[in-house]
């Protein structure tokens, strides 16, 4: 990977200053990132948890 | 007990204890305080402004809801017993996030040395009501996270806080302790790695 393109995915760079093989790239990333983002495990902390937490602290 | 007094509507004043007042009422640093005085029960505001984060971020890093909530309780117990040692009472959620993060660091490596992937476990994390959307979904989480699994803890956790939590490196590199200039570095290796792997498994 090009500096540029690492540039770019970190926000540095905007996408009008890479060169065409270089915005092909990134846009897999983007696809990439997205289906990171969509398939990542969520949940917020069970309910108990804070009472084993404050059991635990007594 | 401690009292406070909290001004009404009218002249009048009401008074409620500490641990009465609401979280939005009682900033970080007061919070911590009063743990520190004594009033243990305060610790449970902390419990509840952080758990979630830290519960979301424990359990992108393992992929299993069991081991994200041990991970937490830990966190959250080591915080309290270690409190005194927060030099920055006003960011005690990036200090109980740097806790967390550090465990979570070390169950990776040590579930990795029991050979256990996030790419095989993390599949059943999110199953909806279609089977065919999810045996496809399964799929592709499998292969996106088996090969993030594959990673360095380090890279694994730098890439997830980027790229999956979506933060910005000088937010990421305050909860490190990192420079700016490092982490990137991290999330470029990270990308680098995690291209190679993906065309492997293509």
């Amino acid at each position: 990977m090009k500096d540029e393109l690492h540039r770019h995915l970190d926000g540095d760079m905007p996408v009008e200053e890479l060169g065409q093989p270089q915005r092909d790239e990134a846009d897999e990333w983007d696809r990439m990132v997205a289906s990171f983002r969509t398939t990542a495990p969520k949940g917020a902390m069970p309910p108990w948890l804070e009472q084993n937490v404050m059991s635990e602290i007594e | 007990m401690e009292r406070v007094a909290v001004p009404n509507a009218g002249a009048a004043t009401i008074s409620l204890s500490c641990s009465m007042l609401s979280s939005v009422e009682r900033t970080d640093e007061q919070v911590v305080r009063d743990v520190l005085a004594g009033d243990r029960d305060a610790y449970r505001l902390l419990v509840r402004r952080y758990g979630d984060t830290l519960h979301g971020h424990a359990l992108r890093m393992t992929g299993n809801s069991d081991e994200a909530a041990d991970l937490v309780q830990r966190a959250l117990v080591k915080g309290f017993k270690k409190l005194r040692s927060c030099r920055e009472p006003e960011r005690v959620g990036a200090w109980l996030f740097r806790i967390l993060a550090n465990l979570c660091k070390d169950h990776v490596r040590s579930a990795r040395r029991n050979d256990i992937s996030l790419g095989r476990v993390a599949p059943h994390l999110a199953g909806g009501s279609d089977p065919e959307a999810d045996a496809a979904g399964a799929e592709i989480r499998s292969r996106v996270w088996g090969a993030l699994d594959a990673l360095t803890p380090e890279q694994k956790e730098a890439f997830v806080l980027k790229h999956v939590e979506g933060r910005s490196y000088e937010e990421i590199a305050a909860v490190m302790d990192l420079s700016v200039a490092s982490l990137k570095m991290r999330v470029h290796r990270a990308r680098e790695a995690l291209r190679g792997l993906l065309e492997e498994y293509a």
